[in-house]
């Protein structure tokens, strides 16, 4: 199980969104997410961003959305499962962080 | 600290449309085992002579995955395609004739039938040939459980946890590529390998 933060402007506050979503077998992408836990606000995102790093110590992807509502940045903090992937030694051609934004679109669908 | 060349596995496998849903499930299965997929596609460069790219390869990984299902006739030449026996021939003849670590080199070796391999590459009798009956899911199987009994550190994940990861990837993975801007013809083998690299690290 894995632990999704979303951040986003809501009605001029910025809103946390903590969730997970389970990737195990006969689980489709999407409908597993658990129920939301919590919402707390905070004035600006500078704030909303430090309490979702205080939260997020390990094991969690943070979605960050922009003013508009859509999607400017994923953050992943988890040191083991990064470790555990070894990336291959190609050319790359997309970004990173856009294929992450693509993902995490997927997870909030 | 285990090396690069214990984690490479070098795979001589088709590429072409007809093999990706096992192409696919081949990169997902070794990265989710903790391994490293390598091939001829890793290498942009059209200056670098085919061989030498494969051999560098080959010389660079311990493990290597060999699909024989494709030794058929093409539909419109007549002829068989040799590659991928080719290029097993290449993996045993480092073992037999490298040195040093080039001797520890496992070979995977996979076809779509039980014993079709003796009718046109019988050489290989005695190696334990694995089928997979074209089926991404026994492929799978394929992959992890060879994988596993080479991994002596620890346990790797099981096969149903790798094919439940598997199934969510594949379901996820065309709105991803929607999401990028591109079709599924566009993806090229380093933009298969990012979306599957970046996936497994917000999965994992």
């Amino acid at each position: 199980m894995k632990k999704v933060i979303t951040v986003k402007n809501q009605g001029g506050k910025w809103v946390t969104r903590s969730g997970g979503y389970s990737t195990g077998k006969s689980h489709s992408f999407t409908e597993k997410r658990s129920e939301k836990k919590s919402e707390p606000t905070y004035k600006t995102k500078d704030e909303a961003l430090r309490a979702v790093r205080r939260e997020s110590t390990n094991g969690s992807v943070i979605i960050l959305h922009n003013q508009s509502g859509k999607i400017a940045k994923v953050i992943i903090h988890d040191r083991e499962s990064a470790s555990k992937i070894k990336k291959a030694p190609i050319t790359k051609k997309l970004s990173d962080q856009d294929i992450q934004i693509a993902i995490a679109k997927v997870i909030e669908r | 600290m285990t090396s690069d060349f214990e984690l490479n596995v070098f795979i001589n496998c088709p590429f072409d449309k007809k093999y990706t849903p096992l192409f696919d499930a081949l990169l997902f299965s070794i990265y989710l085992c903790g391994y490293r997929p390598r091939c001829a596609l890793e290498i942009d460069n059209s200056a670098q002579v085919r061989i030498e790219k494969i051999n560098n390869i080959i010389r660079e990984c311990k493990i290597s995955f060999h699909d024989i299902s494709r030794t058929e006739l093409d539909k419109d030449s007549k002829l068989p395609r040799f590659n991928m026996p080719f290029e097993l021939g290449l993996f045993l003849g480092s073992i037999a004739f490298g040195s040093g670590e080039q001797k520890e080199k496992i070979a995977i070796i996979a076809d779509k039938e039980k014993f079709r391999y003796q009718k046109f590459i019988s050489d290989v009798a005695g190696q334990d040939i694995k089928t997979h009956n074209n089926n991404p899911e026994d492929l799978i199987k394929v992959v992890r459980n060879t994988l596993n009994s080479i991994n002596r550190e620890k346990p790797l994940p099981g096969a149903t946890y790798i094919l439940g990861k598997y199934e969510v990837f594949q379901k996820g993975k065309p709105a991803i590529i929607r999401n990028l801007s591109l079709t599924k013809e566009d993806i090229t083998y380093s933009d298969k390998i990012q979306i599957i690299e970046n996936w497994l690290q917000m999965n994992l």
